[in-house]
């Protein structure tokens, strides 16, 4: 087979995976979902055992969560207390006899499936971790710091009830920095009359049963931004609500050892805290809308996000000038000379840095021309028209997504280069000849590459072969280069991160025609390399700790 | 006659403590600086010979300007460090919490005032490398409860440098098992492969060290654990590929 034929457009692939890609997009509908209470239990019992399903697997994850967050009924029994009423009723509305038994069996099933869908969610959420895999790991004890909901656990060497006075007088002597931060902030002047915000506001009085605020903490006064962190869930992911459930449900995740990976929760722990962006004891809004605010977890190789737009015009004003402006202000038109982060993703201050997310974070190709994606196109018009024309604002858009689909163009072509390897199965080291997938209970019994967003593509970058890691950086270092810089406005990073993907794509090709060339091994040398692929103090110490 | 008067009006101003101000505004030689300094601050100069600044040829002037007007305050600006310590060293920090509060804050903070008593809401590098004027620039222990206490409980430092020593032994065990595998079956492979190999780990390694230490989470993670992974698998294809 040449490359050419290997390089088969988008369009001309197979039906079925057409038809399977169609399919995935179907499913993870939040509306159809939403509407299809029924899909969650069968879609419940398949996020756990048969991940490698992965064509519905974005689907999945939907159902699941969308059946934890279907607001008011809490538990399995309550579950199964409607199912079975309804089911009651409805038998009852039809008259028992003149109702086929298909009917009734049907009527059961229901009645049987969801609570039990329903119950095996709650078995998953119950172990010592957190999410759906909260039985295979157990917490680093840091985790309690970027997830106090879940893991917080007081330390009680100081017995007794205390006011925010009493607080202050140790306080200030203990830890001085925090107490000089915490006068300097809105909480302890506020400018309308409101009582001052001291440390039993949010920590309780109790110090043997201190706690760490969450949102749920912060909201119960700043209730509209806690509102609108709630209803940036239904935008999906990638979000600020939802990160730190997708980061604890990764597959690497909860493969790795714990400290390993405690690395993500910092960033991910913008769903579990509000002193991201807020730093405390100062929490201030000022500061947060400064584009510098989001750059501890906007930047690297996944989301340059610093890099792209102090690169821009928008970000050499604010480079230049932004020292000056009066950052007391709201993120309004008129505000600012120079849109920064927040200013754009969270226009006059809405909590929901998703509601305008219209390609996804770049991580998986969307179609722009579905209702839904037009709704928040017109917003980013909207925004735009601040300072620029209409035309100009649609001008921009268009851009970037031609940019986007250069971009999967080119992913699709290496996808199709290491689909096909697979399908000749010759990849090498083979699945099932190097450490399992992380955490795949299927992929023991039917080892197989994961190879696209659909696949999980997202966790595969280690125990797998070259080609695979290379494609994983093409996919989510060159190609979200590309991305960010295309919706920054930073022109010569779209170029360069073009140029980094052409050269990715003849690296995969070049690889590839090796691998196509290389002669099938003895079983001497396979035995050789499966112990090269499978032993190693890291990889032996990460099978037996997560 | 410069050469005497010079340490006498020294010694002077540190018992009237009349501070920097007290010399003539002029710029002065390193020659100069050492000459006074030697008896005035003898344990600083001193530090200052055995750090790693001195070994690197590295003078008063150099942090301190080569005025005294205004030499202490100058020194403690982050500027002052990051125009030599750029790439990851100077990154990670910056996208730390720490940093980012810095670069907005630090034109508002009084960097006249010494490390020890400092109001700044953030440390800058000077104030963990050279708290209490320690020119010798010793290494800390990470969440040292002296200089992390002002702000964090103990709890909380003890917890996270528990686990910021975990997570760089499991960053250390992917070194061991790209070494061990260079060494036992990597014969084959050219000696100017297996040192891009080395280079690329050993700085993958460091980005890791950095990221945990300046509590930058993008070192920590993208330029650390999974770019070390993929140092891996790259070692292992080339051991197949040159077998």
């Amino acid at each position: 087979m040449t490359t050419d034929e290997r390089h088969r457009d988008v369009l001309e692939r197979p039906v079925i995976e057409r038809a399977s890609r169609l399919a995935a997009q179907l499913v993870n509908s939040y509306h159809i979902l939403k509407a299809l209470p029924l899909l969650i239990s069968p879609t419940t019992l398949l996020a756990h055992h048969t991940d490698d399903h992965k064509v519905l697997m974005g689907g999945v994850d939907e159902a699941v969560r969308m059946g934890s967050q279907s607001g008011g009924v809490d538990g399995p029994l309550a579950w199964f207390a409607i199912s079975f009423v309804a089911a009651l009723v409805l038998i009852g509305i039809l008259r028992w006899r003149e109702v086929p038994r298909y009917v009734i069996i049907a009527v059961v099933l229901v009645a049987i499936a969801i609570p039990s869908g329903f119950t095996l969610l709650d078995v998953s959420r119950s172990g010592s971790g957190a999410g759906l895999y909260s039985n295979d790991w157990t917490p680093d004890p840091m985790q309690q710091y970027w997830d106090p909901e879940n893991f917080y656990i007081p330390e009680s060497v100081i017995e007794g009830r205390f006011s925010g006075k009493q607080c202050i007088q140790c306080h200030q002597g203990l830890t001085p920095g925090i107490v000089r931060d915490w006068r300097e902030s809105k909480h302890s002047a506020p400018s309308n009359g409101d009582d001052i915000v001291m440390c039993p506001a949010c920590h309780g009085d109790d110090h043997a049963d201190l706690h760490l605020p969450t949102p749920a903490i912060c909201g119960g006064c700043h209730t509209t931004q806690l509102a609108q962190l709630g209803e940036e869930k239904r935008y999906g992911f990638p979000s600020h609500a939802l990160a730190m459930e997708r980061a604890v449900d990764a597959k690497h995740f909860v493969d790795k050892p714990k400290p390993e990976v405690l690395s993500c929760l910092q960033c991910h722990s913008v769903a579990t805290k509000c002193d991201s962006c807020h730093t405390r004891h100062s929490f201030s809004a000022a500061e947060a809308r400064r584009s510098e605010s989001c750059i501890t977890c906007h930047s690297g190789p996944p989301h340059p996000d610093d890099k792209t737009y102090f690169a821009s015009a928008h970000g050499k004003v604010y480079s230049e000038e932004g020292g000056d402006w009066d950052w007391s202000k709201p993120l309004k038109k008129g505000n600012y000379k120079a849109p920064t982060c927040a200013y754009c993703h969270m226009e006059e201050g809405v909590h929901s840095v998703a509601h305008k997310s219209i390609w996804k974070f770049g991580i998986r190709e969307i179609n722009p021309n579905t209702s839904g994606n037009k709704v928040l196109r017109e917003r980013w018009v909207k925004l735009c028209m601040d300072c620029h024309q209409e035309e100009e604002s649609r001008g921009w858009l268009k851009e970037m997504d031609q940019e986007r689909k250069k971009a999967w163009d080119k992913l699709y072509a290496a996808e199709q280069i290491l689909k096909d390897l697979r399908s000749e199965e010759k990849i090498d080291p083979p699945p099932g000849e190097r450490p399992p997938y992380p955490h795949d209970t299927m992929d023991k019994l039917w080892p197989r590459a994961h190879i696209g967003f659909f696949e999980g593509q997202a966790s595969a970058f280690y125990n797998v072969s070259e080609i695979e890691r290379d494609y994983f950086e093409m996919w989510y270092f060159d190609n979200l280069h590309g991305y960010k810089a295309a919706a920054h406005g930073d022109t010569a990073g779209v170029e360069e991160a073009h140029r980094a993907l052409e050269q990715d794509l003849a690296e995969i090709e070049k690889s590839a025609e090796k691998l196509y060339s290389t002669d099938s091994k003895d079983s001497v040398a396979r035995q050789q390399d499966k112990e090269l692929w499978n032993k190693g103090k890291y990889t032996d110490y990460n099978r037996e700790h997560n | 006659m410069r050469q005497f008067l010079i340490p006498l009006l020294m010694l002077m101003a540190s018992y009237s403590s009349q501070g920097e101000e007290f010399l003539p505004d002029q710029v002065y030689s390193e020659q100069e600086c050492l000459s006074c300094h030697q008896m005035a601050t003898a344990t600083l100069v001193n530090d200052h010979k055995q750090g790693r600044h001195a070994s690197a040829e590295i003078g008063c002037s150099d942090c301190h300007g080569s005025r005294h007007n205004g030499s202490l305050s100058l020194s403690r600006a982050n500027q002052i460090c990051t125009q030599c310590h750029t790439g990851a060293d100077r990154e990670s920090y910056e996208t730390s919490k720490h940093g980012v509060i810095l670069k907005l804050e630090e034109s508002r903070w009084d960097l006249n005032k010494p490390f020890s008593t400092s109001t700044a809401r953030t440390p800058g590098c000077g104030y963990c490398h050279l708290y209490g004027g320690d020119h010798a620039m010793k290494s800390r222990e990470d969440g040292d409860p002296v200089l992390c206490g002002r702000c964090h409980s103990s709890r909380y430092l003890k917890t996270l440098a528990t686990s910021g020593a975990a997570m760089e032994q499991i960053g250390t065990m992917k070194v061991i098992e790209a070494r061990e595998l260079l060494k036992w079956k990597g014969g084959g492979i050219p000696q100017s492969e297996r040192n891009d190999l080395l280079d690329s780990l050993a700085k993958h390694r460091q980005n890791l060290h950095l990221g945990v230490v300046h509590q930058s989470p993008d070192f920590q993670w993208w330029h650390g654990q999974p770019a070390l992974d993929g140092d891996l698998i790259r070692i292992r294809s080339k051991i197949v590929e040159n077998r």
